[in-house]
């Protein structure tokens, strides 16, 4: 050890640090658990049980605040130094509150609901890649507790899930509203699933990968997608089917208290009903990470090439880099969540038809010119290469090209889709009107 | 470890295949039935085909699942005491059918013609090894490129050697949703007092919320019972196609 200088111990651990070994070398100290598996367990106890639902108590929290500043009042202030403890204080209500089950309940699947809910909104976070990883020659691996060669796919897969859960919860409750809670939900969940999936295609057609660790190292080389114009059109559409994804104002028709009490946790107390509110602010959290993931570049900063050009092989750079670009993706994720925290206390809730006429006549007829628009963004600019680089001329002629594109399509279809509503809606409403006068 | 595992998994599918077959209850049944669904995404995880596992997932459980469990929400009797009994008469044309299915697909199995100059799958013994990820570039073979890129491997495989099937499936569905349209929109012509789907949908005895959701659901001054359903549809045929 004495012979070892101090300026070489870098590299020594750089040798350590060097993914080939993390991935091949079974752990020194643990000759029954490789390397990978104490990174997933760590994964699993640090993130799954420490980090995430911490950052969900304190959403929570942070939703209040905001909401009562937008409401001109003080908000939670009782509890701890800026009502800081607040989060803890709900979780232990929360947790030695009775647990009441409906007599006519289906008592198992009362139970198993609101833990597929939630077991749906972690598995979505499994394949997020929060920061920049290691490096294997010019290639980010990611730092993330899995990459899977098709992540997007896997996580637009388990977040579907969350709607049968949905609906068992309002089945099993056997009460009225709760039912009517779940019908409503399923039709928006299934229904804003179609927008968001093609607003993710033009990203899988620049990026030639489903892989979110490929998507992000697309971003780092090229720009952010946002920074284009349909890139821009697909996450305004991404983000406006992910907050009807996760059933936020103004698509919260599904728990509206004034219409159907809550919905379909209306039989719900106690800790169920803990994990239905856990869930939805988890779930909140993992489309955020989605859209920063998608179009924000991840952790990566736009325009400079800096995290990356800092990360060598070196620990302490290893370290450096993650902490820095880690920060940066919960900035971006906190932005994004400040974003439908501001809607949330701005717009008023929809109607049930024009939440439809809303996703089936404009989101979905925009989302699949758009993907025409990115193939064209895709040739101006990206070319067939994935090695090659737009150069600054190329981005320009693609501004040129596809930017007016996007306008006059928006413009068309907003048009168009307020013409049918506002020709059929009314006609319809006096066809109606006469056939019941007749009948009568 | 893998066969522990395929063990495991194989005695549960075979387990919930029995209980969606044996539940009287049928949104038990159809639980049962999603528990399926996600056991054979399981082994396909363990076959090393983590994209076809999601497709299982998205497809199966995040699609078809609902809308069945949609289709039991509208039947008359959940609970499956009168009406899925009967006469062991009635019983043998199902059974019937039941078991020529099997038959068929025994046969087919047994019957495997290889494709491109593969051997059979009866005639191959040992299992390929798992892939071990590559500590730098590409991935070493072939074959651990396609796992590693699995999506793009059915892709292309779809629109060159399977276009013809992959676009007749298309048309199917296609067929089938502007039926769903056609029927749903001729239904809302029908009744124009609008009392023939709530009365259509009530009917369940034993499940009370079922007349809320008729009521609620006609009561859209736009969208009604029907629309609903038919905009169900094409959220399955974008998933499926």
């Amino acid at each position: 050890m004495n012979l070892v200088l101090p300026s070489t111990w870098p590299l020594l651990l750089a040798q350590e640090v060097s993914s080939s070994a993390w991935l091949a070398e079974p752990f020194p100290l643990l000759p029954l658990l490789s390397r990978q598996m104490v990174i997933y367990i760590a994964w699993l106890a640090l993130g799954f049980f420490g980090a995430f639902p911490g950052i969900v108590a304190y959403m929570v929290w942070a939703e209040r605040k905001v909401a009562a500043r937008f409401q001109d009042r003080i908000g939670p202030n009782r509890v701890g130094p800026l009502g800081l403890l607040q989060p803890i204080a709900d979780a232990i209500k929360l947790i030695t509150k009775e647990s009441i089950v409906p007599l006519a309940a289906d008592k198992v699947v009362h139970l198993l609901a609101p833990v597929l809910i939630l077991v749906s909104a972690f598995l979505t976070l499994a394949v997020i890649p929060f920061g920049f990883g290691s490096k294997e020659g010019n290639r980010l691996t990611g730092f993330t507790p899995i990459d899977l060669p098709s992540g997007l796919l896997y996580l637009i897969a388990v977040s579907s899930m969350s709607s049968l859960g949905i609906f068992l919860a309002g089945w099993a409750s056997r009460n009225k509203y709760s039912l009517l809670g779940a019908m409503r939900a399923v039709a928006q969940l299934v229904s804003y699933e179609v927008p968001q999936v093609l607003a993710t295609i033009p990203i899988v057609l620049w990026t030639g990968s489903l892989s979110l660790v490929a998507i992000l190292n697309r971003q780092v080389d090229v720009d952010w997608f946002l920074f284009s114009p349909p890139g821009f059109l697909a996450f305004v559409l991404l983000t406006i089917a992910n907050i009807a994804e996760v059933n936020r104002t103004p698509f919260d028709l599904p728990e509206a208290e004034s219409e159907i009490i809550a919905g379909y946790h209306t039989e719900y107390s106690g800790m169920r009903f803990g994990l239905f509110f856990l869930a939805e602010y988890l779930s909140v959290f993992s489309v955020s990470c989605l859209g920063t993931i998608l179009f924000l570049g991840g952790g990566s900063l736009p325009f400079f090439d800096f995290p990356r050009s800092m990360l060598t092989d070196a620990l302490p750079s290893f370290i450096l880099v993650n902490t820095f670009t880690t920060g940066v993706f919960f900035f971006k994720v906190l932005c994004y969540v400040f974003l439908m925290f501001w809607i949330r206390a701005t717009l008023p809730r929809l109607r049930v038809d024009q939440l439809m006429a809303f996703a089936w006549k404009t989101m979905v007829p925009l989302s699949i010119l758009n993907i025409l628009i990115a193939a064209i963004w895709q040739e101006t600019v990206f070319g067939h290469n994935l090695d090659y680089l737009p150069s600054f001329t190329d981005k320009v002629w693609g501004w040129l090209i596809t930017g007016p594109i996007v306008l006059v399509a928006v413009i068309v279809v907003l048009k168009l889709s307020r013409q049918a509503a506002t020709s059929t809606a009314p006609s319809a409403i006096s066809a109606r009107r006469t056939a019941a006068m007749a009948s009568r | 470890m893998i066969r522990i595992l395929f063990g495991i998994l194989a005695t549960l599918g075979i387990l919930t295949a029995l209980g969606t077959v044996l539940a009287r209850n049928l949104v038990h049944a159809a639980l049962f039935l999603v528990a399926f669904f996600f056991l054979v995404a399981c082994q396909f995880v363990l076959l090393e085909a983590e994209f076809m596992a999601a497709m299982q997932v998205l497809v199966y459980i995040g699609a078809v699942a609902i809308i069945l469990m949609f289709g039991i929400m509208l039947t008359r009797n959940i609970q499956g005491d009168e009406t899925t009994g009967g006469h062991w008469v009635r019983k043998l044309p199902a059974a019937a059918v039941a078991l020529g299915m099997l038959a068929v697909l025994v046969a087919g199995i047994l019957d495997e013609k290889p494709l491109g100059g593969r051997p059979a799958w009866s005639a191959i013994q040992a299992r390929p090894e798992a892939i071990v990820p590559s500590a730098d570039g590409p991935p070493v073979d072939a074959r651990s490129a396609a796992i590693a890129d699995m999506s793009r491997s059915v892709g292309v495989e779809m629109l060159q050697r399977f276009v013809v099937p992959f676009e007749i499936a298309g048309l199917l569905l296609t067929a089938a949703l502007v039926g769903a349209i056609a029927l749903a929109q001729s239904e809302e012509r029908e009744d124009s007092s609008r009392s023939g789907a709530s009365s259509d949908m009530r009917g369940g005895t034993t499940m009370q919320p079922a007349p809320g959701f008729g009521v609620k659901l006609a009561a859209t001054p736009n969208g009604s019972a029907a629309g609903l359903s038919a905009k169900l549809h094409p959220a399955s045929d974008t998933n499926l196609s």
